[in-house]
């Protein structure tokens, strides 16, 4: 399904660059997010309906239903994770939303959200 | 409360989250234990600390009781992962809230599978918050 993407690297007021995507009606997720070993510093999404998870893989272009994610969060309705440490990706960087199920993620969220994502990530 | 000179209003200490210690746990393996059994606890902050293994490790944390935890077939609500030889430390200011309770394990996989345990025992330390 074609979503509404736009994506592009920016600074934030740390000088720090950010990659950044936006999703409108995101109801057929996969996003990768950048491509390439990276570390991911923050994620801030908006989901407009609850119940379902945020996945985020340390791979380009995971298989939903059988890549296992490297993190599963709890959905809200804003949201905001903090990498004190530990976000090293050696991969590549994907997200996905979906209904429920750690690795199974079965099925399309919800409702059509709508998926705010801004990483700031340092290098490799 | 009210500023008797400006009219404005300031928060007090009693409406401030507050953030306390729930587990600080430095023998954690893939069998299931339990952090709350208190319902609607919420979490700030998560540290897996893998210093002692060779291999990346995933802390699954589930919102359930531990009689009601499968390894590797019951859904975790949340998994994090600490790479070999590193420390993962995530924040959510806002909290993860638990409906239910709150039971943990670590183990060799991401996602819902993984039965197994990290060669050596992983530390984990789980923050919770408390609104007023």
């Amino acid at each position: 399904m074609a979503h509404g993407i736009s994506r592009g690297p920016f600074h934030d007021t740390f000088g720090t660059a950010i990659s950044h995507a936006e999703v409108s009606d995101y109801d057929d997720p996969m996003l990768d997010i950048d491509i390439g070993p990276t570390t991911l510093k923050s994620l801030y999404c908006e989901i407009s309906t609850g119940n379902d998870v945020l996945a985020i893989w340390d791979l380009k272009n995971p298989t939903i239903g059988s890549d296992d994610p490297d993190f599963v969060f709890p959905t809200a309705d804003e949201m905001t994770i903090l990498w004190v440490s530990g976000g090293r990706m050696k991969h590549g960087l994907s997200f996905t939303v979906a209904n429920a199920g750690a690795t199974a993620l079965s099925g399309d969220p919800s409702n059509a959200n709508t998926l705010r994502i801004i990483t700031s990530k340092g290098g490799s | 409360m009210t500023d008797p000179s400006g009219g404005y209003s300031t928060p007090t200490i009693a409406s401030l989250p507050l953030t306390s210690n729930l587990v600080l746990d430095d023998n954690v393996t893939s069998v299931t234990k339990l952090a709350s059994a208190v319902a609607g606890e919420s979490l700030a902050q998560i540290l897996v600390d893998n210093t002692a293994n060779s291999s990346d490790v995933w802390l699954k944390l589930y919102d359930a009781v531990v009689a009601d935890v499968t390894a590797g077939t019951t859904v975790p609500v949340i998994v994090v992962r600490a790479l070999a030889g590193d420390t993962t430390l995530v924040a959510n200011p806002k909290g993860w809230a638990f409906s239910t309770a709150i039971s943990y394990r670590v183990t060799d996989r991401g996602g819902t599978p993984g039965t197994s345990s990290p060669a050596n025992p992983v530390s984990v330390s789980l923050e919770r918050i408390t609104f007023a």
